[in-house]
């Protein structure tokens, strides 16, 4: 008998590896949480081993997920081409999910993120800080990463109230997991308490959308708009329901005056989870945030004008300034709180908090603008806060590895004893205040010239002021680290071969030197990289529009 | 081994950077150059070699920077003498008349080694040019700094290599700066200073209001940039480029009010670094915490960055604007002169002193600038280039001062110049150099700037400048008797003269301030043809 394949055949097929591909993530971190209970089930809970045993166990663990991690982004690094070709969006499951390049930028970023945050939690725990880390722990950040990575793809608000739930509900676990601590169980409620309520709002916006329009797909949701623009057609509880959207994302990402939540949840977090709160939720909210407003509903929010320049896309002109103007206080909001009340804090849990919280500020900000410039400076800022934040996460593990003793307390930064670590630190400081041949000073700049260029000029002034505040509490930690002297002395003896026997006497991860060196060099040389960088989210920016 | 790591160091960074100047050019090789030193330096500190060998590679690559700009300067000699007046190929006298895309032919041809590099979207495009006005700068700046590592092994006591390389960081980006030709890598540079003094100021100052005074350097100096940075946002987003050719075109395409605001934000991003008084504050309270060598490069080049900076990117740039506001300028200089040099007679601490003696002299540069006359701009970038010369002597004989006793405070002296000669002597020439008496620098270069600032008919602000370079005179006299002469003060004991090494480096100064003194050409034939370039654009 020949084998033979029609053509309806070969199409499922197709679609089925599309899918396979596009879904890979996903699927292979849900399938390795599968594998990790089943393991659990067999080899951990009959072992009856100490402590020890059991934390290298779960060192063994994480590393298998970090090889996972690694071959996931290495076949989406090889099918490079691939995915560009089939950069022409596809749909999935019903038109429930999408897969572009932008979808599979963000793909690759929630990855890296997910591989440092891993070599993060393994470092931590083998340090010995923290006791009651269980296997647990590996699944719940799995699934929660799984459900980032569903965020960004959703195109349906059924699978994006689904995607977020996941990550959601995997987010107040990991809150929790420092089981001995009053502040982790606290910022656990917190976050659970405000997560609720936000997905209260949400379901009440998509329901009013879906009262006026009777649809909840992104792509038709967008021509009902644009048909019912063209025929003057406004119905206010779709304009409800909308604000009711953004105002539940902006409760989820922690902008301004829904802020509250936010720097207690950091502060109560273990250090890893701190890190994934700051990076994963931040990428995949600001991405859902751009998918609706900028391009998902866009006939309804933004008119396209024709000026197609060489590199300047589309240029976006709101039709409802509102929205726009919504979008800009929200995150002048946050870029004041975040740098007005991040000058008093004494945790550096807390002060990233709130730098976080002006960082969002200043990414909303840009995509208030509607302009195809501030998009781009939206996304180029997106980027390079991903890299710098997971920088210095990895500084303050490893300093917290190294120096055995809390570091969370500025006034403890005087501790660090190696230059090297302290001076990578300071840069990446100073790369988050701004200062310029360093990376943070280009998003900044990005987003200045996009208020400029919006001709806000009162609004760039008070947001360049605000900055220079910013830049104060940043500074302050540079100084405490270098200008007070540490019991034993400023420049700790730095030699070579002594201080590697010290390194391979901790646990420290080479993942994490790496993750170091890798983006200290990035920060420092980025002339050479800048604008290759700008040319990513240059593309990226073109996909969404 | 370490020996080994030494020579190996050595020969990778020479090496290096001749592969870098034979690739490219002599002026891409200069200006690498301390780049490589410093990475070589981090290297070599970490690595653990001794102080001695860090303090011997670091001289002998700031003194091959020394020479690598005396040859540049040469070369630019030759340069300028083939390429100058070139109008569409031929000689030219140049005229207001001509049209303005013709002067700016001619004004390009003025530059040496132009270099560009582009990165792919032209956002941030480096590039690099030296003319007459950077080439004085270049030499002040690696005078300075050879001076400044000559005598490092004497003033740093603790982690020579991490400071040894920071000041090459430091040098490497001034270098940059002062041939940085295009405005936001101007800026990128500018600001990027802030970092390695920063510190500079605080790891190594000497008291424990060191960290307050970093605060202040960086917060001063931040508060102005920013408000330059939000002019090179519009002028990027309005008129396309930020190249320093094309912003020469800008005046005709930007409305004149724009203009005004923007050379207001321009002014105070550079008046920080002068500095103008509002923005004086940073100042003295950086010198005086600042380590001897920081107060030096603060003194002698870092002041000299708003200047420079106002010459190339302020008074071309907006011309009509700088017509217009020069009385506002000009008031500035009056204030700023008149309450430093009142303020100076009542400091108790020696750095203090020196410091407001800088503010006035700055600002007498900064009057200069804006005189619109030949003589008065080159009597500014003359006056620059000596002040930079006679503070960091002054700073230097303070060090001297400092190392022995631990105290800074006038009243602590007295009597000097029976137990210290040598030091007394040259302390007195930097005085004397200082106060502008006729042989020295000093004096030709306010000489230059009044005969200058005589076209410009203002009474009032020749008067200012007149009266306070009296009162300075006084009050540095008055110093140096009470630390020099009068009975020796009874707390001072243990008393050594200047070693070896202070001597050699106090003479090598003193050699060029009366050299430029006796022949201020020396300085002003690099300056005539940008100045004169410069003038037609103002016309």
């Amino acid at each position: 008998m020949v084998f033979t394949i029609n053509t309806t055949q070969l199409d499922s097929l197709k679609t089925f590896v599309l899918t396979l591909f596009a879904f890979l993530p996903e699927l292979v971190l849900l399938n390795f949480s599968l594998f990790i209970v089943f393991y659990a089930v067999f080899v951990w809970n009959g072992s009856k081993t100490s402590f020890t045993d059991r934390a290298l166990l779960l060192a063994r663990l994480i590393t298998w997920a970090r090889w996972v991690t690694v071959s996931i982004f290495l076949i989406y690094g090889l099918f490079w081409n691939f995915c560009c070709l089939a950069s022409s969006t596809r749909y999935f499951f019903v038109d429930q999910f999408i897969f572009d390049w932008p979808v599979f930028v963000l793909k690759l970023l929630i990855l890296i993120a997910l591989f440092y945050i891993l070599a993060m939690s393994r470092t931590y725990m083998l340090a010995g800080s923290h006791q009651s880390f269980g296997y647990e722990f590996l699944i719940i950040l799995l699934l929660a990463c799984s459900g980032s990575l569903l965020v960004a793809s959703a195109y349906d608000f059924l699978s994006l109230y689904v995607a977020i739930e996941l990550q959601a509900l995997a987010f107040y676990v990991l809150a929790a997991f420092k089981t001995d601590s009053e502040l982790s169980t606290e910022a656990s409620i917190k976050y659970f308490i405000v997560g609720a309520f936000a997905s209260i709002v949400l379901l009440l916006g998509i329901s009013f959308v879906y009262g006026a329009a009777g649809l909840t797909n992104f792509y038709q949701l967008g021509i009902f708009l644009t048909s019912a623009v063209e025929a003057n057609y406004t119905d206010t509880s779709l304009v409800l329901g909308l604000f009711l959207i953004f105002i539940a994302l902006a409760l989820k990402l922690g902008l301004a005056p829904f802020h509250f939540w936010l720097p207690d949840a950091y502060q109560g977090a273990p250090l890893p989870v701190t890190a994934f709160f700051s990076l994963v939720p931040k990428i995949s909210f600001i991405f859902i945030i751009i998918r609706l407003y900028v391009n998902g509903l866009g006939g309804y929010f933004i008119e396209r004008v024709n000026v197609f320049n060489h590199f300047d896309f589309f240029i976006f002109n709101y039709l409802t300034k509102p929205f726009g103007f919504l979008f800009i206080s929200l995150g002048f909001c946050s870029v004041a709180l975040g740098s007005f009340l991040g000058l008093g804090q004494q945790n550096i849990k807390r002060l990233f908090a709130y730098s976080s919280i002006a960082n969002s500020g200043f990414i909303v900000l840009a995509l208030g603008l509607s302009t195809a410039y501030a998009l781009q400076a939206a996304c180029v800022y997106l980027l390079i806060y991903v890299l710098l934040t997971i920088n210095f996460f990895l500084l303050v593990i490893a300093i917290k590895c190294r120096t055995e003793e809390a570091v969370f307390s500025i006034s403890n930064l005087s501790e660090i004893n190696s230059p090297i670590l302290g001076l990578c630190l300071s840069l990446n400081l100073f790369s988050l205040a701004g200062i310029p041949p360093l990376i943070g000073f280009y998003s900044k700049l990005y987003v200045y010239l996009s208020l400029v260029d919006g001709q806000y000029y009162l609004l760039t002034l008070l947001v360049a002021f605000l900055t220079i505040l910013s830049t104060f509490y940043y500074v302050r930690l540079v100084a405490i680290i270098f200008f007070i002297p540490s019991v034993r002395g400023l420049f700790y003896e730095f030699l070579l071969p002594s201080s590697s026997k010290a390194l391979l006497a901790r646990p420290v991860d080479l993942a994490l030197i790496h993750g170091i060196v890798l983006l200290t060099m990035l920060n420092l040389f980025f002339f050479a990289h800048f604008d290759y960088l700008v040319l990513i989210s240059l593309k990226f920016s073109y996909f969404i529009l | 081994m370490f020996n080994k790591l030494f020579y190996i160091m050595l020969f990778a960074t020479t090496s290096v950077d001749l592969a870098i100047g034979s690739y490219t050019n002599f002026l891409m090789g200069f200006l690498a150059l301390p780049l490589l030193a410093a990475f070589g330096l981090l290297f070599l500190t970490l690595g653990g070699v001794t102080p001695l060998r860090i303090y011997l590679y670091s001289n002998y690559f700031a003194f091959i920077l020394f020479m690598y700009s005396l040859l540049l300067l040469r070369d630019y000699a030759f340069f300028i003498e083939n390429h100058s007046n070139f109008v569409n190929g031929e000689h030219t006298v140049l005229t207001a008349e001509l049209p303005r895309s013709a002067l700016i032919d001619s004004h390009r041809a003025r530059f040496y080694g132009l270099t560009e590099i582009h990165f792919l979207l032209n956002f941030v495009t480096v590039s690099y040019g030296l003319d007459g006005i950077s080439c004085v700068f270049v030499l002040l700046t690696t005078l300075l700094f050879y001076f400044s590592i000559y005598i490092s092994s004497n003033f740093v006591r603790v982690h020579l290599g991490f400071f040894n390389a920071l000041l090459f960081v430091i040098v490497f980006l001034l270098l940059q700066f002062f041939t940085a030709l295009n405005f936001l890598y101007f800026y990128i540079v500018f600001e990027a200073l802030l970092i390695p003094m920063f510190l500079m100021i605080g790891v190594w100052g000497t008291r424990g209001r060191k960290s307050f005074a970093a605060y202040l350097f960086f917060f001063y100096t931040l508060f102005g940039s920013i408000l330059m940075l939000l002019a090179i946002a519009y002028i990027y987003v309005n008129f396309g480029s930020l190249d320093y050719f094309d912003l020469l075109r800008l005046q005709s395409q930007i409305p004149y009010y724009a203009q005004i605001v923007l050379f207001i934000f321009i002014f105070i991003g550079f008046a920080v670094k002068v500095p103008s008084l509002p923005f004086h504050l940073w100042l003295p309270e950086a010198h005086v915490e600042a380590p001897t060598i920081g107060s030096i490069l603060l003194a002698g080049i870092l002041l000299k960055l708003g200047g420079y900076g106002m010459l190339r990117f302020l008074i071309p740039v907006f011309p009509q604007a700088s017509l217009d506001l020069k009385n506002f300028v000009f008031l500035v200089c009056v204030i700023s002169v008149l309450y430093s040099a009142v303020i100076g007679l009542t400091q108790l601490d020696l750095k203090k002193i020196i410091a407001y003696s800088s503010i006035t002299h700055m600002n007498f540069g900064l009057a200069g600038l804006f005189c619109n006359d030949l003589l008065g701009i080159e009597g500014a970038i003359y006056s620059m280039f000596s002040h930079g010369l006679i503070s960091a002597g002054l700073f230097f004989a303070v060090g001297v001062l400092y190392e022995r006793y631990k105290s800074r405070l006038v009243a602590y002296y007295g009597g000097l110049s029976s137990v210290m000669p040598l030091f007394s002597s040259i302390f007195f020439f930097f005085v004397v150099a200082n106060v502008g008496i006729p042989p020295l620098s000093g004096f030709m270069s306010e000489i230059l700037v009044l005969f200058g600032l005589t076209t410009a008919t203002n009474k009032v602000l020749i008067l200012a400048l007149f009266s306070s370079s009296i009162i300075l005179t006084i009050n540095f006299f008055w110093l140096y008797n009470r630390v020099c002469s009068g009975p020796v003060n009874v707390h001072l004991n243990a008393v050594s003269d200047l070693n070896t090494v202070e001597l050699l480096a106090s003479l090598f100064l003193m050699f060029f301030v009366g050299a430029i003194g006796l022949c201020p050409a020396f300085i002003t034939q690099y300056l005539h043809g940008s100045i004169t370039d410069i003038l037609l654009f103002l016309k």
